[in-house]
């Protein structure tokens, strides 16, 4: 801890920041000290240790450890709003019409209650923490005049480090009543020197708008990848999530989701590869507080090597939730039998007009399958190959955007190609 | 083509197959009869390459060539196909992609082109006609909730696409309506041709009507115990096979 409060100490004093909100700064950060790390006790902790962070020596990221840049950084062709080691790059992005982008700051000092609209309380010591560190926060409205077709990518980019670095993004996303917005959410890394990301997202959608949002994590296997997400859905509001996670050696995604008016529908489908001693935990609340709701909970990890997977799911359905439809299901596939998977969906329902199942298989690749493939002439690799990419199938298909989903196959692709030669 | 000798294989230790002879040339369709639990099935799985079946003594001659030294997937690319009495489901993998992996896979083993998927579609389309199956199915994943009917049709649709020499049809009648017999026994007889020859395992002699096997051989208790003609079928569909183990037990 005591490493902590130097890095703490450093943001202190920031001239340009008001004094408000260093006050918040030095709230969360005792709050976070409160809390302290995540131990072995906590339910929600059990099976994901983060011994490795809390001895670490990660400095907070400052401007110097921006590398130069070169143009083609952003290949996709996506408009991309992009972040090099946790700076955004104005120069380096694309805004799409009808997006507005401000800086934390910018709308914090016109609405301070943005910032502390109570997202981030709660016992999740990394929320509170990244409300303490964060950097480069982004605020960015969807307004209607955004055009449906378009997909804008929010590039999270770590690389050619000179010492281990932390970095606290913060984003914050509101889509406006009645709109559909298409958004990526992707970190990628290629440093040697080990990183820790601890993201907080918030999307506000806003009543009878469908929000899109693809998540793609694909640090460097160095990285620590901890992460927060909040949905607020209201009326009519649907949200789809997407997720892919492949990268860095520790990943914790909590993913707190509240359904806040009638007719709220939400899926959040995900697919988690890890290989190595990698280890990935999803941690989703699915709060129905309204009538009328619908989610639907996919995950599917598919485990290599000696690596680890986590899944909790909790759907909450409160006492008001009437005839709400709740669905969560946790497939998981083990490539090797050093391969280890914890898979914990829960319900806890206080409404008695409802319907809600759950279910969770793990397993490895049936014989019989990889049998059939290969006596219609599919060498072993090949057949393992086509088995995984089907059983992931279920969840890439989810994607809404093509060129997003084309290149989920390419990481998917070379990961697997990653493992058959491990 | 085929020429299995004194083939003896274990399941887990206990014996299944006591000493198989079998010789099916090209051009032939040969029939193999037999109750539940003599080896049929047993047979099928050792020509296709499933590991869990042990030769413990014998040989399995295909084209010349040692057909045990052959991984599933060689035996495969060297024309050997098997159509299974209960095949694998594929979840999220759809036929056409499945198809054309396949097709490609033995494309690329006889050193022609591979086929692009707009060539393939062509082609798949029209064996799909020959089955009588709906394009439809190739955007489902592999046997996912497909009837039993429909497992079986896709099973010939892949002996008629992938163009082995040789077909072992492991009850690919059983469950089915006549219907649907019709419509295997048709692709059957498609698939005949000089240079390729049929291997047909069932235990009715019902698709034996719509066929013309040159042989039928009576499996039972893991030994070929009687080979005939046609007649053998009918001669089994009205004594049973109770009547050839008594005659055999004499």
């Amino acid at each position: 801890m005591k490493h902590f409060e130097r890095q703490f100490a450093t943001l202190l004093g920031a001239d340009h920041e008001p004094a408000s909100l260093q006050q918040l700064r030095q709230t969360a950060f005792d709050r976070f000290k409160e809390i302290g790390f995540p131990q072995p006790s906590w339910e929600a902790w059990r099976f994901t240790s983060v011994k490795r962070l809390e001895q670490s020596c990660f400095r907070l990221s400052t401007t110097n450890d921006l590398p130069p840049l070169s143009k083609e950084i952003n290949e996709s062709g996506i408009p991309t709003l992009l972040f090099v080691n946790g700076h955004y790059q104005p120069d380096h992005s694309k805004q799409p019409m009808g997006v507005i982008v401000r800086t934390l700051i910018e709308s914090y000092n016109e609405d301070a209650k943005l910032v502390t609209n109570g997202y981030d309380a709660g016992q999740s010591p990394f929320a509170v923490l990244n409300t303490a560190m964060m950097n480069n926060g982004l605020h960015v409205s969807f307004t209607k005049e955004f055009s449906s077709n378009s997909t804008v990518r929010f590039l999270y980019l770590t690389t050619e480090l000179s010492e281990p670095i932390m970095n606290h993004p913060r984003l914050l996303v509101d889509v406006a009543d009645g709109s559909e917005a298409t958004i990526v959410e992707e970190y990628r890394g290629d440093s040697e020197h080990p990183y820790w990301n601890n993201t907080l997202t918030t999307f506000r959608a806003g009543r009878n708008s469908q929000l899109n949002h693809i998540r793609i994590q694909f640090e460097a296997e160095s990285a620590s990848h901890l992460s927060t997400t909040f949905y607020h859905v209201p009326t009519d509001g649907a949200v789809n999530g997407s997720y892919l996670s492949a990268g860095s050696a520790l990943h914790r995604h909590d993913v707190n989701v509240v359904l806040a008016g009638d007719g709220a529908d939400v899926s959040v489908n995900g697919l988690c590869l890890t290989k190595g001693s990698q280890h990935a935990d999803h941690n989703i609340v699915m709060d129905h507080a309204f009538e009328q709701v619908t989610s639907r909970i996919l995950f599917k990890y598919i485990l290599a090597d000696k690596s680890s997977g986590v899944f909790n799911g909790r759907a909450v359905v409160r006492q008001d939730a009437q005839k709400i439809d709740a669905n969560q299901t946790n497939n998981n596939l083990l490539l090797s039998s050093n391969a280890l998977m914890n898979s914990n969906p829960q319900l806890e329902i206080y409404a008695d007009d409802v319907r809600c199942t759950h279910g969770s298989t793990t397993g490895q690749i049936s014989d019989d399958a990889l049998f059939y493939l290969r006596s219609r002439g599919l060498d072993t690799a090949a057949a393992k190959a086509l088995l995984i990419n089907g059983f992931a199938n279920e969840v890439v298909e989810e994607i809404k955007d093509d060129t997003v989903q084309s290149y989920t196959r390419d990481i998917l692709e070379t990961w697997l190609e990653g493992v058959n030669r491990g | 083509m085929l020429d299995i000798k004194n083939l003896h294989v274990n399941v887990e230790e206990k014996p299944i197959l006591n000493g198989i002879d079998l010789t099916v040339n090209a051009g032939e369709l040969h029939a193999i009869m037999g109750p539940n639990g003599s080896g049929k099935s047993t047979l099928a799985h050792v020509i296709a390459g499933r590991e869990i079946y042990e030769v413990t003594n014998g040989e399995i001659i295909y084209d010349g060539k040692d057909l045990l030294e052959m991984n599933p997937e060689e035996r495969a690319l060297k024309g050997v196909f098997m159509s299974y009495q209960y095949p694998a489901v594929i979840p999220g993998v759809n036929l056409a992609y499945f198809m054309k992996a396949a097709v490609n896979a033995i494309r690329k083993h006889r050193g022609e082109p591979e086929m692009d998927a707009v060539d393939f579609l062509s082609f798949i389309k029209e064996k799909l006609a020959e089955v009588e199956m709906d394009e439809a199915y190739l955007k489902r994943a592999v046997n996912d909730g497909f009837s039993g009917g429909e497992k079986k049709r896709n099973e010939i649709l892949q002996m008629l696409t992938l163009d082995p020499s040789l077909a072992v049809l492991d009850e690919t009648d059983s469950g089915l309506d006549i219907d649907a017999v019709r419509i295997v026994a048709d692709g059957v007889n498609k698939f005949r041709r000089e240079d390729r020859a049929v291997v047909v395992i069932t235990h009715y002699q019902r698709i034996l009507q719509y066929m013309d096997p040159d042989m039928v051989h009576v499996l039972m208790d893991g030994r070929i115990i009687r080979s005939g003609g046609k007649n053998l079928a009918h001669e089994l569909e009205e004594k049973g096979y109770s009547w050839l183990r008594e005659e055999t037990a004499s």
